[in-house]
């Protein structure tokens, strides 16, 4: 279910920038590792392909990069079918997981290579490759080795390389995997300066959800070889497409239901131990269909003395203390396990183990999605 | 308390060790290396006595040589006073003290081992010392004392020439570097000056075996580069299938593998009866018993040597190298030569210097397919270990081949660096 179909003629140059038609992909000519994947990039847009390992949104970058074929469909970039342009015609850069950044050579020597390859004079060489430098704030490093540098001085350099040849689209292949948290964050926002500076557009491959919702513009979720969803990282948070969707970005309560009724935008859910629920009706399966009623746990409340329009009784199994946060773990009669999300600050409620206590959420805070996963 | 209170303070935690515990720490370390070196033992001592040992007694052949010494003691001392610069030759008391020893020399029957001795430096005084020596058995020794050099000029004129005084006294030195001036086509003229000799062996020897290892070393590298790279970038099954291929000749016999190029190559052999079959030659060709049939047995034999480094190395690179080239916009065959062959250099220079260093010294496959053209250096050595009994200029040529390889070994470290190599 994708959010992008394929408009016609009416949409600018610059709104199909890039341009996947029904591509499709398979490496033994008998299994598709990419099935039918539609998506139309913008000039200059952020926009990142988001899935579980093997859901085939690498492979997708490498056929955009032209280092794999595609197997039926056509991608195009700026109007013009790429399939036949070999990869080092494409000007498409591209950053890789453990930076390819060349070990013998210097990172002048990295910086410069492609505009060496483009016959560019030495003294514009050297003006470039300084101000590249510059751009990642790396400039006292031109006569070091790779293996010299550490890995968030190597991203950079790798990010400065990809970008000196001023290509119009840049690939990144999980470019932060191999970082630390904190200089993922770090470089999640210089990567987004440059993009923002640079107005390239950015394709970003990740399994990283967070990385993907702080950084891009649009999000495709990618699962064994389709797109579930693409939109806007809060589009994605809030009204996931499917039960899928809903599972991988963020942390999710699930509760298996049926829908009962669906009326006035409002759907109603009999859960499994039959407590009767009202969600919004975004993305609801039919009338009478089984469904799944998810819950953010930051949606989630423990009753007190105000309550919300759904409730339902739940026995407290253990907490979990994160710090600027509680967690709060619950388990339904049938089994089912619920966590809470709240604040650590006076009103953290404390909690005998075993106690049965009703926990709370609003209309809006539920979605009644497919059963699927 | 303030922070800055708390640091003017005595620091309550020590960040060095008392001396007690340095002591203990120390004691630790020396027990750890104790123990390491007490694993290496065995083999050290196997080593010393397999290894280290006769190379060193080769090393010390090479220039010792205290047979001539042995035999005439007397003379030599009384030689030492001669001036063999000059034109005339020893005093006659000289020559006494040397006519008694000589008869002693023939009465113990080692005439003839000082005849061989003084020969090889000057040939044809074999007969003379031993045809005098022979006559001199049946004299009085009280009349040689006294009439010793008159009876030598009567045995044979060649007593008279100063040139086989000067030879014996050459001889005599207990250390002596003439195996090393034969080694390198040198000799003495009869000034003691170093000259270059009329026939040129040894040194073209040298020449011809490092020009063979240097084509085997070239032609494994050519033939084992792309098969490598194949063997790397092919699927774990298939590469695992064509490394058993690989690896096959190390399974089988050395003395095999060559004699089965002796069927290929002979007159009658494989190739020759092929060739003829399909009427692309009328008659055979000579292929055994030339340089080139060691050439290429060795490259066969020796190709796993190149393999092995060089696929372990080009598995160890990640294609994501290749691809950021062509993405910076390098074509094809230019992101070969920069990118990727730089990459492989450690594993082809580690296979390089393994093929070099073992087919510089090669013996049995030269020794077997190489007739007179293929033979190499270490051919010889055996030839003056086994049937000349040479040992002395064995020795020689066999140091002198290790310090070529050493200076080889040191130029490559200045060209690539030696710590660029990898096995694996």
């Amino acid at each position: 279910m994708t959010d992008s179909s394929i408009s016609g003629s009416s949409s600018t140059a610059d709104d199909q920038y890039v341009r996947f038609v029904n591509v499709k992909k398979s490496y033994d000519q008998r299994n598709l590792v990419v099935k039918d994947f539609n998506l139309d990039i913008k000039k200059g847009e952020f926009v990142t392909l988001l899935g579980p390992s093997g859901s085939g949104k690498t492979t997708c970058l490498m056929m955009l990069a032209g280092f794999e074929d595609v197997t039926s469909g056509s991608i195009l970039v700026n109007g013009e079918p790429v399939t036949n342009i070999a990869p080092y015609h494409r000007n498409i850069g591209m950053v890789f997981q453990h930076y390819a950044l060349f070990p013998h050579m210097t990172i002048y020597e990295n910086l410069a290579y492609p505009l060496k390859v483009r016959k560019i004079p030495n003294a514009e060489i050297e003006r470039r490759v300084k101000e590249s430098l510059a751009l990642v704030e790396l400039v006292t490093f031109t006569k070091r080795y790779p293996g010299q540098l550490s890995g968030g001085q190597k991203q950079r350099v790798a990010l400065a390389r990809s970008l000196i040849f001023e290509p119009s689209i840049v690939l990144m292949d999980e470019p932060l995997g191999a970082l630390d948290k904190n200089l993922r964050e770090q470089m999640q926002f210089e990567i987004k300066r440059l993009h923002e500076d640079l107005g390239f557009t950015a394709i970003y491959v990740t399994h990283d959800q967070t990385e993907a919702l702080t950084m891009s513009d649009r999000v495709a979720v990618f699962n064994d070889g389709i797109v579930e969803q693409c939109a806007a990282p809060e589009v994605l948070y809030e009204q996931p497409a499917n039960s899928f969707v809903a599972n991988f970005i963020g942390e999710n309560n699930r509760i298996p239901g049926t829908v009962k009724r669906i009326e006035n935008g409002l759907a109603q859910v009999e859960l499994i131990d039959g407590t009767l629920a009202t969600t919004g009706n975004d993305n609801c399966p039919a009338e009478g269909a089984p469904c799944m009623l998810t819950i953010r746990p930051e949606n989630l409340f423990i009753a007190s003395e105000h309550s919300m329009e759904n409730s339902i009784q739940a026995n407290f199994t253990t907490r979990l203390y994160v710090g600027d946060s509680i967690r709060y773990f619950f388990k339904l009669n049938s089994g089912t396990e619920l966590m809470v999300k709240t604040l650590n600050d006076q009103d953290a409620p404390v909690l005998q183990r075993g106690a049965i206590t009703t926990l709370t959420w609003s209309t809006s805070g539920g979605l009644a999605l497919d059963r699927s996963v | 308390m303030s922070q800055a209170e708390l640091s003017n303070d005595a620091p309550r935690v020590r960040s060095t060790l008392t001396d007690e515990e340095m002591a203990q720490s120390r004691k630790m370390q020396r027990r750890r290396k104790l123990i390491a070196f007490a694993f290496v033992t065995p083999l050290l001592i196997f080593v010393m006595i397999a290894f280290i040992a006769p190379i060193g007694t080769m090393l010390y052949r090479s220039v010792y040589h205290p047979t001539v010494a042995q035999l005439i003691p007397d003379t030599l001392e009384a030689l030492s006073s001669w001036d063999e610069k000059g034109d005339n030759r020893p005093d006659d008391a000289v020559l006494n003290r040397f006519a008694v020893e000589l008869q002693q020399l023939a009465l113990k029957r080692k005439s003839g081992k000082l005849g061989e001795e003084i020969n090889r430096a000057m040939p044809g005084t074999s007969s003379v010392i031993k045809s005098t020596a022979r006559k001199f058995k049946k004299l009085d020794t009280e009349l040689l004392k006294t009439e010793g050099a008159a009876r030598l000029f009567a045995s044979k004129p060649h007593w008279k020439e100063v040139e086989i005084w000067r030879v014996m006294k050459s001889s005599g030195a207990v250390f002596t570097a003439n195996s090393y001036l034969t080694a390198l086509d040198l000799d003495r003229n009869s000034l003691g000056e170093i000259v270059a000799r009329d026939t040129q062996v040894y040194i073209r020897l040298y020449l011809k075996s490092l020009k063979i290892a240097l084509m085997i070393t070239f032609l494994t590298a050519i033939i084992g580069f792309p098969l490598s790279y194949y063997l790397a970038t092919a699927s774990p099954k298939t590469a695992n299938t064509l490394m058993v291929f690989v690896l096959l000749p190390f399974w089988t016999s050395l003395l095999v593998r060559t004699t089965s190029w002796i069927a290929l190559l002979q007159t009658n052999g494989v190739v020759n009866t092929f060739l003829q079959s399909i009427h692309a030659i009328s008659e055979p060709f000579e292929m055994l018993y030339t340089q080139s049939a060691t050439v290429i047995s060795m490259t066969h034999i020796l190709l796993p040597f190149m393999i092995l480094p060089l696929y372990s190395v080009m598995k160890g690179i990640d294609p994501s190298y290749f691809r950021a080239a062509m993405s910076l916009g390098a074509k094809p065959i230019p992101a070969f030569i920069r990118i990727y062959l730089p990459m492989t250099v450690p594993g082809l220079s580690a296979g390089a210097l393994l093929v070099f260093i073992i087919s510089i010294g090669y013996y049995i496959t030269p020794a077997l397919v190489g007739g007179t053209d293929g033979q190499m250096i270490s051919n010889i050595i055996a030839f003056h270990m086994q049937s000349s009994n040479n040992w002395e200029l064995a020795a020689a040529l066999g140091s002198l081949l290790l310090a070529l390889i050493l200076a080889l070994y040191w130029l490559y470290d200045r060209l690539v660096g030696v710590s660029n190599i990898k096995l694996g």
